[in-house]
């Protein structure tokens, strides 16, 4: 998808000039290093990456999103004035874990700082989606994100059609975009899973863990363990969701298939209570949101603004669809 | 199992494909037992290049698939005008009946129609947006359309002409051995028969229809 190009562009770079088997006849390492998709040239590139944020930005506005600026790691700005304090609060959050996991494989084909740059900026991807979609990012966990969603004054329906919709952009890229360069060369993918989880306002408690600087303002909630749970759950660039994000979304019930493996991630018999874990059809979820097009063969992007005036080549293959109507009107 | 039931089914499983290709579109059934299809259809050229949106509703018949469905545009964002081949309600003249009696005969499912004439409906609109011209013509709009119709079908100017072929088509069954009609000298087969075989797809009620109604036309134009 084109907001994630530059994500791309990235990763493309690094497995194409960084193939261990490829520079082994090319005597890579010694006599080639030129070529090289270096450390420092990803710094470079790494503190300006972006999505291209085009079309996303008029979809963001359109669905009432204001993301989180100046982020700091474990300090929500609705809930920062419980740093230094042994106050609480009550307040609703969806909680989402986001893991990257490669093969071990990769490790013939490419050297760490590769696979370091690789996944990092699958890594930042995430963030980037996640944030511009108003998630916060609580915790960096070696290859996983930790993010939050909602705010103060955001319904928990809102914020969770802003987390499915954050999640399951990330997710086709990963199964399409990353999946297609990877195919290319003919390595094995890197994926993800995804756990995600809504506690309501009785649910979830906000405190702040630990003391002075090695402290971060964090949830104590069910619903934080159990999408943390859920992930694990999650095969390849499968997305698990709670009962009460199912609920809350009130969409399509045919975007949900209950794990098979385990129905309930969380029982207490004694109360009758089960809780229920779905698969979450993500692809089928963005191909039926307003701003998503679907080509016919499939391929799905953001819902672009259409310019007022198309070239000669466009007018001629929009031809080639339009020619086969010949319009009539009955008086 | 009884032809309703079966009929019903095949609607079922068509919707279904349908929801799966365009999800955007939902179904819902009218109180009339039909169903319809409403929501966004998204336009793309042949080189998959968006060009818009539209937002529609498609109307099955209760003897799908031998009727065509009807088409709405339901935002306006087309002018519900004439020219635009727009009814006042939204609907959308996607063809003309003649082309809907033949495509119908042979049973369409609403996948089709929005395949075959949705989509192309559409592109047509944003072309004529783009350059103020339709892609590939378009037809006058009531009789002189069907007139048109016929003539290109037939590939004869002359209304004369067209009046005698459709009376041909209509009254004389013609042998394939014998000499054509039209005084070409050459054997039917060779010369009219691929045409009046186009011509006989149309239900013969339609051909005798407007054989008499564009007789009615020349005769218009005759006092004129």
């Amino acid at each position: 998808m084109e907001i994630f190009s530059n994500y791309t562009n990235i990763i493309k770079k690094a497995l194409d000039s960084n193939d261990l088997l490829k520079s082994t006849n090319e005597s890579y390492g010694l006599g080639n290093p030129q070529s090289r998709y270096e450390l420092k040239m990803f710094s470079a590139e790494k503190n300006n990456l972006s999505l291209s944020i085009g079309d996303l930005s008029s979809v963001l506005s359109k669905n009432g999103v204001t993301p989180i600026l100046n982020q700091q790691i474990g300090h929500h700005p609705d809930f920062r004035h419980l740093k230094g304090t042994t106050n609480t609060e009550k307040h609703y959050i969806l909680s989402a874990f986001i893991d990257i996991r490669k093969s071990t494989n990769l490790y013939k084909r490419y050297d760490e700082e590769t696979i370091y740059m690789i996944t990092n900026t699958i890594q930042l991807a995430a963030i980037a989606v996640c944030s511009a979609f108003g998630g916060f990012i609580q915790r960096i966990q070696g290859d996983g994100v930790f993010v939050y969603f909602g705010r103060k004054g955001l319904s928990e329906k809102h914020a969770t059609e802003h987390a499915m919709s954050a999640l399951s952009l990330f997710t086709y890229f990963m199964k399409t975009d990353l999946k297609n360069i990877f195919v290319e060369k003919g390595i094995e993918i890197i994926h993800t899973t995804i756990g995600l989880d809504l506690g309501f306002e009785d649910k979830v408690l906000w405190a702040m863990a630990g003391i002075n600087q090695t402290s971060e303002i964090t949830t104590y909630s069910l619903h934080t363990s159990l999408a943390s749970k859920m992930q694990g759950y999650a095969k390849a660039n499968q997305i698990i969701v709670g009962q009460n994000v199912k609920e809350e979304a009130a969409n399509d019930l045919s975007l949900y298939e209950v794990v098979d493996e385990k129905r309930y991630i969380f029982e207490i018999p004694h109360k009758n209570f089960h809780y229920t874990q779905y698969v979450f059809d993500w692809l089928k979820h963005l191909k039926s949101l307003n701003y998503v097009v679907t080509s016919p063969l499939g391929k799905l992007s953001l819902k672009s603004i259409v310019p007022l005036n198309f070239s000669n080549e466009n007018i001629s293959a929009l031809r080639e669809v339009a020619s086969v109507n010949k319009p009539y009107y009955e008086k | 199992m009884s032809i309703n039931h079966i009929m019903k089914n095949n609607l079922i499983k068509d919707i279904n494909e349908v929801l799966e290709l365009y999800p955007k579109l939902r179904s819902y059934e009218e109180a009339d037992g039909t169903h319809s299809l409403i929501g966004e259809i998204d336009i793309f050229d042949a080189s998959e290049i968006y060009h818009g949106s539209f937002d529609i509703r498609v109307k099955s018949t209760k003897d799908y698939p031998y009727s065509f469905p009807d088409l709405y545009e339901t935002k306006g964002m087309i002018a519900y005008e004439e020219d635009m081949h727009m009814y006042k309600d939204g609907r959308c003249c996607v063809a003309i009946m003649q082309e809907e009696e033949i495509r119908a005969k042979k049973g369409i499912t609403l996948k089709e129609f929005l395949k075959e004439f949705t989509i192309p409906f559409f592109a047509n609109q944003l072309y004529y947006k783009n350059c103020n011209s339709w892609a590939n013509g378009d037809y006058k709009h009531g009789l002189e359309g069907i007139l048109q119709y016929y003539q290109e079908l037939l590939n004869e100017v002359s209304v004369e002409k067209v009046i005698s072929e459709l009376n041909n088509v209509l009254v004389v069954n013609q042998k394939g051995f014998e000499k054509c009609f039209c005084g070409s000298g050459k054997k039917y087969k060779k010369c009219h028969r691929n045409t009046h075989l186009e011509l006989k797809k149309l239900p013969k009620n339609r051909v005798k229809l407007d054989y008499e109604l564009i007789v009615k036309f020349k005769e218009l134009l005759t006092v004129k």
